[in-house]
């Protein structure tokens, strides 16, 4: 963080963690154009959590905390329907997943399903709330791409759910999983 | 006396008389010892001082310091024992209205805000109390004081006495007026005081609803307007006080100013002794004490009564049912209900039923469904007695439920309401509630063992859960030693089966790796601490010390404790206010203006000039670093490397203890043996410290992370992947019952915070299961469950209750009553369509139209 002192024996700067995850934040489309002290402050308040497959990184339901960035690996966007699990859409790296969970508090209405193994960094609806409380002035930008962002994925699911009712026998409906 | 109808000196006349007559003889037998001063300084003056005699003035001095002295200290007791009797009386009242308050009917606590109740019972009782300890005894010991003190005025001089006692009947008319003034805005005070509370009460009650609908604004107006209203109210107050007192000290002015004019008179005439103008001096002032103890008493009488009025009013309504039949055994029914021709309104207008009737045979089992706000909980409400029919009979076995006593109605009948309440408690203090209180009414005899509970718990699904509680449960020692061994086979079961499965969530500790989730403390000790400050202990330990310089650890520590402060104060500047931030950082947020200041120093000279304690605290940052979470700095591999070498050492040199030993894979149960492995413990300060052995039980750490061996670094994983597990591994050894029996001492929080909706309710069904009584109602009791939870209460209600329970459910969900013996339909407050299931669907009536519908309609 700060090179002017002389280097420390303990600390690694090459491989810091702080700056790894900056740069995959950098990546994404929501933080596009944002200042860069309140990207890094998302970077440093971010938990990078791992799951294997077939582990539920959200569960319907269940309160919604967190956003997530999909850093490696593959993951499964269902719905519990009818007692059945159903397929609505598949997300892949650098994605940015769960963001309703940042702006409020309500259980789950997906589940996201790991295909293999899967890292994420988590963004807590906390951490969102008190980063806008210190940068007023990028709380809108933020919002509004939060909601632009829902709105693509909506669009998405219902285009991928649309494709499956057209092209498969309309009973057979979804894809299940 | 019924409570309600009772004045408010039937608290002070009915109890405690004793020790209120020992009060007043205590003041009265004071008034000698008060007087008595003021003779002696008219003797000191007249007599000792006249005639210049020294005994006497030693004498009579004496005297007087000594009268003075005993009628203080009779004095000081009287205040004390005055405040006890206060608070007996008090302590009598409260229990008397609470017990009114809680046996009061359901409307009440509709129509009245809590917040009104709470402070009705608590604040202004408290203020009653002052008064009420010397309710009796001030006024008739300050009249005596006033007409004794008055008595030695007249003695003294009979002219100055008369016209001194002149005074007071002016002031009578006066005070007596400004003190109605004030009366009059004290109860409009109190009136505005309880409506601040029940809105403030109301607010925080509703905190989601308002900050959902952002109306702060909002709440914020109301709270201004009773503000508002308050300040005027207590400047009105002011006036009227003030008023009062500013009158009192005139009248107290205006008496010396008589003395003067005449005793002066009188004096220089020769016909009145310098001394006696003094103990006339003296008696005036005195003479005004008591007077003005009872315009404060008088104050603090009308004081009271306003408030007492008010408690009294706002609990004037009277129980509607006998709390117990005195002269009958409480029986026990087998369970028959029927009603006839029930009505039911509120407020005589509304009509919430109309004309119930339906006859349930003991053991049966009724399903009422219908539309919402059909009435199906308020037929409930009155079969359990908490609502009484306007016109009708409701009987069980024969006996109009009017005529139970609540005794009765407990025992025999157990209810889950639609929205239960939880007590703040443990879980098994929650689900014990009914039975506990009956068998306090010794309708009972002792409670249930743990095993009929863990029966309930499972019959309602509640176990999953209470065996999570368990293992998140810190036991003691003791508890630790007997119950350790499976335990460790857990974890080496875990350990030797199910590594790969659980490395995604759980970090092992191992002796040959970094462990990125503890801290370099613990990296460098390898094991717990029984206390939390273990950095601060290891820093003072002699040892630690010189270990750390040995290895050369201390140098390079106290440069990466430098490096993460300098790191924490130049990107936390702008946040150091907010404890948040600091998540990301081994630094305290209120230590952050200290570390800034000495980064500042290191950086313009040297980190050697600093003095060793300022050093320490850089030491201390780098021991508390924990690399996993501290996203403030990342570790080199290099030196993760030297601290792992480093813990063999501390192991075996200062820990002393056998590595291989405790890697070793031979799991030794024995908790004394085990404890012996580190048996330089005590000798070397290490007191509490517990190595990561595989072997060894971690004392500080819960169930479940002694089961793990390792630090749990992904939450939401890690329940999923140890449910099934420990379920099946421990009820095969039996083990299941004593961490139910753990979890069942969870503390659910304040009304049940720490629960989810769910749990809630499944609590609230335990607590009417275990209760078996024959009759038991349910609301909606299943709404908020689990499907499979649902089905399981449902399954148990079909299978054990059959005959020896008559059950009256509201059922919301359609596809569950089939169960049931009898079905009734409800419309707008009237049965429309009752019998069994299968005749019900053959006569497609409303029922049938129920069922399609809902099909086809979800
Ligand atoms: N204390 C009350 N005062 C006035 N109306 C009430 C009261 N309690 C319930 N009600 C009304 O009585 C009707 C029946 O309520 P309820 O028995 O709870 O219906 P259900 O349980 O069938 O949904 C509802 O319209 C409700 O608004
Ligand atoms: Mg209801």
């Amino acid at each position: 963080m700060d090179s002017s002192t002389t280097a420390a024996p303990g600390i690694d700067r090459k491989r810091c963690r702080l700056a790894g995850d900056l740069e995959r934040l950098h990546h994404v489309p929501l933080f596009k154009g944002i200042t860069s002290d309140v990207v890094r402050m998302f970077a440093y308040l971010s938990e990078r959590k791992n799951f294997r497959d077939g582990d539920y990184l959200i569960t319907q339901d269940e309160q919604a905390q967190h956003a997530f960035l999909l850093v490696n690996g593959a993951v499964h966007i269902s719905v519990n329907h009818r007692e059945q699990e159903v397929l609505l859409q598949k997300l892949g790296d650098g994605v940015l997943f769960g963001e309703l969970a940042l702006l409020a508090n309500f259980k789950w209405f997906f589940n996201a399903v790991c295909v293999g193994d899967v890292d994420v960094l988590a963004i807590s609806r906390m951490s969102f709330q008190k980063i806008c409380e210190k940068y007023p002035d990028q709380k809108d930008t933020l919002i509004e791409r939060l909601i632009q962002l829902r709105v693509d994925r909506l669009v998405s699911q219902t285009d991928f759910m649309l494709d499956q009712l057209l092209y498969r026998d309309v009973k057979g409906a979804a894809a299940l999983i | 006396m019924e409570l309600t109808r009772r004045p408010l000196f039937y608290w002070v006349l009915h109890r405690y008389r004793g020790l209120q007559l020992l009060l007043l003889a205590i003041i009265v037998a004071s008034l000698f010892f008060r007087v008595f001063p003021l003779e002696m300084q008219r003797r000191i003056v007249n007599i000792a001082i006249n005639l210049r005699m020294l005994d006497a003035l030693y004498l009579y001095c004496g005297l007087y310091m000594g009268s003075i002295i005993i009628a203080g200290l009779m004095k000081y007791g009287a205040n004390v024992l005055q405040e006890a009797i206060g608070q007996k009386i008090l302590i009598w009242m409260r229990r008397e209205i609470y017990q009114h308050l809680l046996q009061l009917p359901l409307s009440f606590f509709h129509r009245t805000q809590t917040g009104t109740t709470v402070s009705a019972m608590g604040a202004e009782l408290n203020a009653i109390g002052s008064f009420l300890g010397g309710a009796l005894a001030i006024p008739i010991s300050s009249f005596l004081t006033f007409v004794v003190f008055l008595g030695f005025m007249v003695y003294l001089n009979p002219l100055l006495g008369f016209i001194t006692a002149l005074i007071y009947p002016i002031e009578l008319v006066i005070i007596p007026l400004l003190q109605r003034w004030y009366n009059r805005y004290n109860r409009k005070r109190v009136a505005a005081n309880r409506e601040l509370a029940s809105m403030v009460n109301e607010a925080v009650s509703g905190i989601q609803e308002v900050q959902g609908s952002a109306s702060f604004e909002l709440e914020q107006n109301k709270l201004d307007r009773i503000i508002q209203r308050l300040y005027k109210l207590v400047v009105k107050l002011a006036v009227v006080k003030y008023g009062i007192k500013f009158s009192n000290n005139l009248f107290q002015s205006f008496g010396p100013f008589l003395l003067f004019l005449i005793g002066g008179y009188l004096a220089i005439n020769g016909e009145f002794t310098l001394g006696a103008l003094f103990a006339f001096l003296s008696a005036y002032e005195k003479v005004y004490d008591p007077w003005k103890e009872v315009i404060e008493y008088y104050q603090l009488y009308q004081d009271s009564r306003v408030r007492y009025a008010q408690i009294i009013q706002l609990f004037d309504v009277q129980p509607q049912f006998l709390l117990s039949a005195p002269e009958q055994t409480v029986r026990r029914f087998k369970g028959e209900i029927e009603a006839k021709d029930i009505c039911y309104s509120v407020n005589d207008r509304v009509q919430l039923l109309n004309d119930v009737s339906f006859h349930l045979p003991a053991g049966k089992h009724m399903a009422l469904v219908g539309f919402s706000g059909s009435g199906k909980s308020t037929l409930s409400l009155l079969v359990a007695q908490l609502h009484h029919p306007t016109s009708g009979t409701m009987t069980i076995d024969g006996v109009p439920v009017q005529e139970l006593s609540k005794t009765e109605i407990s025992s025999n009948i157990a209810s889950v309401a639609q929205h239960p309440f939880i007590f703040t408690g443990t879980v098994r203090d929650n689900v014990l509630y009914s039975s506990n209180a009956l068998y306090l009414n010794d309708v009972r005899p002792a409670v249930a063992d743990s095993a009929a509970i863990a029966d309930i718990i499972k019959a309602v699904g509640l176990s999953a859960d209470v065996i999570r509680w368990g293992l998140s449960s810190v036991i003691s020692d003791g508890r630790a030693e007997s119950m350790a061994a499976p335990f460790l086979a857990m974890r080496r079961i875990i350990l030797d089966k199910f590594r790969d499965e659980f490395s995604v969530a759980v970090e092992f500790y191992d002796t040959d790796a970094y462990l990125d989730f503890s801290s370099i403390s613990e990296n460098l000790t390898f094991g717990t601490f029984s206390d939390s400050s273990s950095t601060e202990r290891l820093i003072s330990h002699q040892h630690f010390r010189s270990f750390l310089k040995d290895q050369g650890l201390e140098v390079m520590l106290y440069d990466l404790g430098f490096s993460i402060g300098a790191a924490t104060t130049d990107f936390l500047g702008d946040f150091k206010d907010d404890e948040f931030f600091f998540q990301g950082s081994p630094m305290n947020h209120t230590d952050f203006d200290d570390f800034e200041k000495l980064v500042e120093k290191v950086r313009k000279q040297q980190f050697t000039a600093l003095n060793t304690k300022n050093r320490d605290k850089f030491l201390r940052l780098a021991l508390d670093f924990i690399p996993g979470i501290h996203k403030i700095a990342t570790l080199r591999d290099d030196f993760k490397e030297e601290i792992i070498a480093s813990r063999l050492v501390f192991l075996q040199d200062i820990a002393d203890i056998d590595l291989s030993l405790c890697a070793g894979t031979t799991l030794q149960t024995d908790i004394g043996v085990l404890n012996g492995v580190a048996g330089g413990d005590e000798q070397r300060g290490l007191s509490g410290y517990t190595p990561f052995c595989t072997s060894r039980y971690l004392p500080g750490l819960s169930l479940r992370d002694n089961i793990l061996f390792g630090n749990v670094i992904n939450q939401d994983l890690i329940w999923a992947r140890l449910d099934n597990l420990v379920l099946e591994e421990f009820e095969r050894t039996g083990l299941i019952k004593a961490i139910i029996d753990i979890g069942l001492d969870f503390h659910v929080g304040s009304k049940g915070d720490n629960l989810s909706g769910g749990q809630k309710q499944k609590i609230a069904i335990a607590r009417a299961f275990l209760k078996k009584s024959p009759i038991l109602i349910l609301d909606e009791a299943t709404a908020s469950l689990d499907n499979s939870s649902q089905a399981r209460v449902q399954a148990y209600i079909e299978s054990q209750l059959s005959d020896n329970t008559t059950v009256i459910a509201v059922v919301h969900r359609l596809d569950m009553i089939s169960g049931y013996d009898h079905i009734v339909v409800m419309k707008s407050g009237r049965i429309v369509e009752s019998g069994t299931y299968a005749d019900l669907l053959t006569q497609r009536g409303v029922l049938y139209g129920l069922i399609n519908d809902s099909s086809s309609g979800d």
